[in-house]
């Protein structure tokens, strides 16, 4: 039982946290390095006292715990089904009650860094004498940690059966019979093969702006925002990730075929404006004078060459994530700050400049780290 | 032909170079590439396809993959050992892509006889490894090909493709196209006439010593 759980810890869960460390890295700073020192504990006290007393908070909060345990889930998911994972089924042959000990273990280690918070939101419920909420909260957690052991063992004992996301798209793809050319590679490999990411990563953007557009409309802060936008791509930073992989993969053998340069790197800009059209139109929506509407498309260009600029980095770290996510670290710095200048034009055309410069040089030589 | 010149290929994390030829030329042909695994066929097909960088120069007809690329990968086709492609596309929409991007010729006669005709409507998820194979030698020969790699062709297809597919290489040879193929097992020399064989050993290209 020992050796099969270290077994599992390091396929599922060290290898979770070592792909995810830039994920990790960056919330980190977002939680303890924005705050001086000596306002550490006031600002999360407040930052917990916000949690259990509003309504609306809790909700945002839970929402974003949701999609955290779903990052986790779709990672044994996708580990499980990788085609270099087969030795996972091995589990089938432990009894199920052994088995479920594990799937929990592992299910709590991967959701560990919201569990320890969510433990303190409880104690700061009980101590402010708000019992109910606290107990929600608690089950709240107990309830998402088993959620991702039920999915873990549906996974490895029932893997042959279809996925109702993927029998619902296949349905839904079949009436229409989409044919799929070249410029639509990578959406189609997005919306075949990764639509769970896409989903929380949409879910995530929207709600983000729905704080700056909706909530504080009427009081819309400038900088807030900027921050808010920056978060959004460097959660899209995921997708690029995976859109390169698909090309460097399953699509590795367009390297072989007469495409010129100009066309691959078109082909990643007309996916990215396609991707970021939610966001656009969830702004131009609900702007209402905030941000005049020529600022809002230069937000979304300069979003665009971003999410490019992201793929050449991809290219010249060799697709290693680690390094790739502390290259997005520095990217988030230097936008934001770029963004402060209110040069907008020049911006958007400085990151579109060293975008295709970063491409153009790393694109031909790269090769999987 | 083709022309390798001071050519290293190194992997990220690997001091020495995995293959390195310092000048080789071959005339038009048909060679067979033997070597033990591991010993770079692969990478070479790959370097050579243009799908994996490399140091020095390789060149097809004068035409060098570094200085006219889109031009030198009009006339070299590549068929993979292992295909892969991405699950969601038909064998139909792959075609589509090939003959989009390469132009030039289809090669009917070798679809049909492979019988690709029959699945190339069913996404590429629902194939056996012998339908990609089979699919990927389909695609390794449309366009105008001076140059066609064909990395391990015989591994996974069933004895009649096998023949149908020597049948199309001694048809494209005649017509001057020529052949790199790495293969472990051998040729039907009764099928495939007048191939040269090449060893791939101590890490460098050779012609095979009579």
């Amino acid at each position: 039982m020992k050796t099969t759980a270290n077994f599992l810890l390091k396929v599922l869960v060290k290898q979770f946290y070592i792909i995810n460390a830039g994920f990790f890295l960056f919330g980190f700073f977002f939680f303890f390095g924005i705050v001086k020192g000596e306002l550490l504990i006031p600002y999360h006290k407040s930052l917990l006292l916000s949690i259990i007393s509003s309504p609306l908070f809790t909700g945002i909060i839970s929402i974003a715990w949701l999609l955290y345990n779903i990052k986790c889930i779709q990672f044994c998911s996708n580990t499980i089904k990788a085609v270099d994972s087969s030795y996972i089924f091995i589990l089938k042959a432990l009894p199920v009650s052994k088995q479920w000990w594990l799937y929990l273990l592992v299910s709590l280690l991967q959701y560990l860094p919201v569990f320890i918070y969510s433990c303190f939101v409880v104690y700061m419920a009980f101590a402010k004498l708000m019992q109910v909420t606290g107990l929600l909260i608690a089950l709240y957690q107990i309830l998402m940690i088993s959620l991702g052991a039920v999915i873990l063992s549906r996974s490895i004992n029932k893997n042959n059966q279809v996925h109702p996301l993927d029998q619902l798209v296949s349905k839904f793809t079949s009436l229409f019979r989409i044919r799929i050319g070249y410029a639509a590679f990578l959406l189609g490999h997005l919306f075949h093969e990764k639509k769970m990411a896409f989903v929380v990563v949409k879910v995530f953007s929207l709600l983000l702006l729905s704080v700056s557009f909706v909530r504080n409309g009427n009081d819309f802060d400038n900088d807030l925002f900027n921050i808010f936008f920056q978060v959004i791509l460097t959660a899209h930073a995921l997708l690029v990730f995976y859109f390169v992989h698909f090309s460097e993969s399953q699509l590795q053998f367009s390297r072989s075929l007469p495409i010129p340069l100009f066309k691959i790197a078109g082909t990643y800009l007309f996916t990215f404006s396609i991707l970021l059209l939610p966001e656009v139109l969830f702004m131009l929506v609900n702007n209402h004078g905030n941000l005049p509407v020529s600022n809002i498309l230069l937000q979304y260009f300069t979003a665009v060459a971003t999410l490019f600029l992201y793929t050449g980095i991809l290219y010249g770290c060799g697709l290693d994530m680690e390094s790739y996510m502390l290259f997005v670290f520095i990217a988030f710095i230097m936008l934001f700050f770029l963004q402060k200048t209110n040069q907008q034009l020049l911006s958007m055309l400085a990151v579109i400049f060293i975008a295709a410069a970063v491409f153009k040089s790393h694109y031909y030589s790269f090769e999987k780290a | 032909m083709l022309s390798i010149t001071n050519f290293i290929k190194k992997y990220p994390g690997c001091a020495s170079p995995v293959l390195s030829i310092s000048e080789f030329k071959l005339a038009k042909g048909i060679y067979w590439i033997k070597g033990e695994n591991g010993s770079g066929k692969t990478s070479l097909m790959k370097s050579v396809a243009g799908i994996i960088p490399f140091e020095g120069n390789i060149a097809v007809n004068d035409l060098h993959i570094h200085k006219d690329r889109m031009n030198y990968s009009r006339v070299v086709n590549y068929a993979e050992a292992e295909p892969i492609y991405p699950p969601f596309l038909s064998g139909k929409e792959l075609v589509d892509f090939y003959k989009a991007t390469k132009g030039g010729d289809f090669p009917e006669a070798l679809m049909n006889g492979l019988g690709v005709a029959h699945f190339m409507h069913q996404k590429t998820a629902t194939y056996s490894s012998g339908m990609l194979k089979k699919l990927s030698l389909v695609l390794g020969f449309i366009g105008s090909p001076k140059l066609i790699l064909l990395d391990e062709p015989l591994i996974a297809l069933d004895v009649a493709a096998i023949e149908v597919l020597q049948n199309t290489i001694m048809d494209y040879s005649s017509n001057g196209v020529s052949f790199l193929i790495t293969s472990h097992q051998s040729l039907d020399k009764q099928l495939v006439t007048g191939t040269t064989t090449l060893l791939i050993k101590d890490n460098t290209l050779q012609k095979e010593p009579a």
